[in-house]
């Protein structure tokens, strides 16, 4: 395997499998010609390293999947001030409530162990559902009206 | 007024980087009036002073294509087969008024920094 088909094998795999064969079509025509271009400058074949050196220019591959997988963001800069303040204020709304709970249910129990154990379970479920909703009422909210 | 801190420097660049994003694809859709390949279309930038990496030419290319700018088509040339871009007829009208949204901007700036054109 060439230092080119590694090179678009560590492409490849990021990409969507909708697009891959198309692009990676494209990237395989123009890498071959830049590397015809440098032998040609040179007068002969290119080396691994200097086949190596060729692609490096070219991006890391990590850096030309994410330019192809450039998308609108899942909730944009301008809403995320909200987003973040609003995951703050149910948060700390939801841990002190179950707060609250456990307060209560402490008072009542004969040994704390058990409701601890159940305040724990609960709040990180509460915690969990809090965060999934705030956070899918900012997509939705960016689907509909981001720019 | 105080030296120039560290962080500076990455402000300015960064700046830079947001005013020549926008005016790179204006550039890309101008060389793209006429049909060309990604390489034409990199020379074709690089004569005119845009500098664009190669590996972020491509992925704007197809974005571009994907909103319905540029239409593309695989033809021989030589020995190898290649993508030709070209502007569609929606590419042209965005053109048209990105440059005229452009040209506005830019005699607006120069009315307030006093500077010409040159």
């Amino acid at each position: 395997m060439t230092a080119l088909d590694r090179y678009l094998k560590r492409i490849s795999f990021w990409l969507p499998r909708a697009e891959r064969s198309d692009i990676m079509a494209e990237l395989r025509g123009v890498l071959i010609e830049k590397i015809e271009a440098a032998e040609a400058a040179r007068g002969r074949s290119l080396t691994n390293d200097e086949e190596q050196d060729v692609l490096r220019g070219f991006g890391h591959p990590a850096l030309v999947v994410s330019r192809y997988l450039e998308r609108r963001p899942v909730i944009s800069a301008g809403l995320a001030f909200f987003f973040w303040r609003v995951l703050a204020i149910a948060l700390i709304g939801i841990v002190v409530a179950q707060s609250i709970v456990f307060a209560v249910e402490a008072t009542h129990a004969q040994s704390l162990g058990p409701v601890i154990d159940h305040a724990v379970r609960r709040s990180l479920l509460a915690l969990l559902l809090g965060f999934t909703c705030v956070t899918a009422s900012f997509m939705l909210i960016e689907r509909r009206y981001g720019g | 007024m105080s030296a120039a801190s560290p962080t500076k420097r990455p402000v300015t660049d960064a700046l830079r980087q947001e005013l020549r994003r926008g005016t790179l694809v204006l550039a890309v859709l101008a060389v793209l009036r006429e049909e060309a390949n990604g390489t034409a279309v990199r020379d074709a930038l690089a004569g005119g002073g845009v500098e664009i990496e190669e590996g972020a030419l491509y992925p704007m290319l197809r974005r571009l294509e994907e909103q319905a700018l540029l239409t593309s088509e695989w033809r021989m040339e030589g020995s190898r087969n290649k993508r030709f871009y070209r502007l569609s007829s929606n590419g042209a009208d965005t053109y048209a008024a990105l440059l005229v949204e452009w040209r506005r901007q830019t005699d607006g700036l120069e009315a307030l920094t006093g500077e010409q054109s040159r």
